[in-house]
Parts: C-alpha cells; sequence; structure tokens
C-alpha cells in the first residue's frame, strides 16, 4: 500500500451524533475518508457505491441491526471481502463473544475514544499507520 | 464540556512534553507525581527519567472545537434520553412502570452510555449504564430498587447541564 493511498471507511450507524464524532475523529486524526450510513440497508448500498477499505457497523440499530447487516454483506461478493468491524455498547461478555464468532474483523466498544478509535481500527485490520 | 482524553500513541499529534525541559530531578519528581493526576492515564512513569519522557497527547484544540459543537448539537436530544429515564425512574417509585416504558429506558440508557464517554463523560457512562442493567434485566423494579438509581439520575442531570 503506497503512502500516497488514502484509507476510506464506511461509518453505518443510526445515531448522528455518534456518525458524527467516529468520522470527525477518523478523518481528522486519522487521515482517512469517511462516508456514512443511517442504516443498515443503506450502509449495505452505500458498501456496494463505495467499496471502502473497511465498515465500521453499529449493532444495535432498527429494521436491520448490525449483525443481520453483515450477513448480507458476506453474501454478496462484492462486499464480502470488506473487512467488517462491529461496534457495540454491549458489555456483556457472551453478547462480545456471540459478535466475535460471526467472523466479523474486530468487535469494538462503546463508549470509543476519539484519539484512538483510528489506531483501534488500525490494530485490528493490521493496517500501517 | 471536559475531555480527559490523554494518550501515548507515537502515531497522534506529540505535543510539547511538559518534562522534555526538565532536569533529571525535575523530571524524577514529575514521574512520580503522575499517578495522582486525575485524568484517568495510564503513564509508564517508572521508566521516565532513563527513556525520553513518554509522549503526552491531549485532545487537538480544533477537534475538540468540533466536538463540542457535535455535543451542542446533540444536547436537546441527550436530554430528552435522560428524560425518558425521569420518567421511568418516577414510574417506578410509584410502582407504575409499564413494559414500554422500561423497555424505552433500557434502550436510551444503553444509548447514553455509548456515548457520553465518548464526550469526556465516563460517569456519565457508568451512570446510563446502571440504568440499563436495572430496565434491561428481568429483576422486579421496586420502589426502593429504583430510590438507588437517583444519584445516577443525578450525575446524568449534573452532565447535560454543563
Amino acid at each position: 500500500m503506497g503512502p500516497s493511498y488514502m484509507r476510506k471507511i464506511l461509518i453505518v450507524d443510526d445515531e448522528d451524533d455518534i456518525r458524527a464524532v467516529a468520522a470527525l475523529c477518523l478523518e481528522t486524526i486519522a487521515g482517512w475518508e469517511v462516508c456514512t450510513a443511517t442504516s443498515g440497508s443503506e450502509g449495505i448500498r452505500r458498501a456496494l457505491e463505495t467499496r471502502p477499505d473497511a465498515i465500521l457497523l453499529d449493532v444495535m440499530m432498527p429494521e436491520m441491526d448490525g449483525p443481520t447487516t453483515f450477513q448480507h454483506l458476506q453474501q454478496d461478493p462484492h462486499t464480502r471481502s470488506i473487512p467488517v468491524l462491529l461496534l457495540t455498547a454491549k458489555v456483556q461478555g457472551a453478547d462480545q463473544r456471540r459478535f466475535a464468532d460471526m467472523g466479523v474483523a474486530a468487535v469494538l466498544s462503546k463508549p470509543f475514544d476519539p484519539l484512538t478509535l483510528g489506531l483501534q481500527i488500525s490494530a485490528a485490520l493490521g493496517w500501517e499507520r | 464540556m471536559n475531555h480527559k482524553l490523554h494518550l501515548e500513541s507515537q502515531d497522534m499529534k506529540k505535543l510539547p512534553s511538559k518534562s522534555a525541559s526538565l532536569n533529571p530531578k525535575e523530571k524524577k519528581h514529575a514521574a512520580s507525581a503522575a499517578p495522582a493526576q486525575s485524568s484517568g492515564l495510564h503513564l509508564h512513569t517508572s521508566t521516565a527519567v532513563q527513556k525520553p519522557a513518554p509522549a503526552a497527547y491531549v485532545m487537538p484544540p480544533q477537534l475538540q472545537a468540533a466536538l463540542n459543537q457535535v455535543w451542542q448539537k446533540s444536547l436537546p436530544l441527550l436530554q430528552q434520553r435522560v428524560g425518558v429515564l425521569d420518567d421511568a425512574l418516577a414510574a417506578t417509585k410509584a410502582g407504575q412502570l409499564n413494559p414500554e416504558l422500561r423497555a424505552a429506558a433500557a434502550l436510551e440508557a444503553h444509548r447514553l452510555a455509548g456515548l457520553l464517554g465518548t464526550f469526556g463523560h465516563p460517569h456519565g457512562t457508568d451512570a446510563a449504564r446502571m440504568f440499563e442493567i436495572v430496565f434491561d434485566s428481568d429483576a422486579v423494579l421496586t420502589p426502593k430498587l429504583a430510590e438507588s438509581l437517583s444519584p445516577a439520575l443525578s450525575t446524568l442531570h449534573t452532565i447535560m447541564s454543563k
């Protein structure tokens, strides 16, 4: 990956404030290009359109939750290879294990530290910064 | 908003280290004083004298200003969410909590717990988490249990008033 390559990340979260803060931090601190979606179905559409390098996907969303969205992404050959990181405020170990067992790249906890979110994603995906 | 977000990463914008200009004796003193700081930092103070002081990072001012804007914009919604907890707690104390309000309170508490820490309010996350655990459980909610949540609710109101 050349140094001039700008990572592109898709944030899928129904909460405006979470999307805003995550986008702000990933753009400002990590220097990545960020696109956003407010629902699972929009996230799937945006993933097909933008082909991001990774997807940060909220677990608890109305209509289509994160795990279901992830399953749809996995079923589509165009999006199957995009690493997905689940973002969840669920703190129970059983929940975390269940999410991890789905085959996602990582499970990140809310609340996240705005200064280290990019680092957490990079570390989880083995990206050099 | 009171951001107490510091970290030690080499990848973040490095700010001038306060201890960089100190003599070794002062550095040692600074290292021993660091754990008393209330920032919640994990500083590797034991090696501060032998190695260059670990980089201390704080929120870049521009980012903090931008986060402040997001906070201000989000505040009405956050206050509404706390209002749901108000209602649920009052209903519980009165023995009138219905399943719909209980579920709504659990959801709003979950959302608050997942957000407040990001804005530099870890106590807010803790307080909201207490509500989430209680309202999301199968426990019978008694007025006495509701009373025990009152301090957590006060914490949330204090944060919302900042």
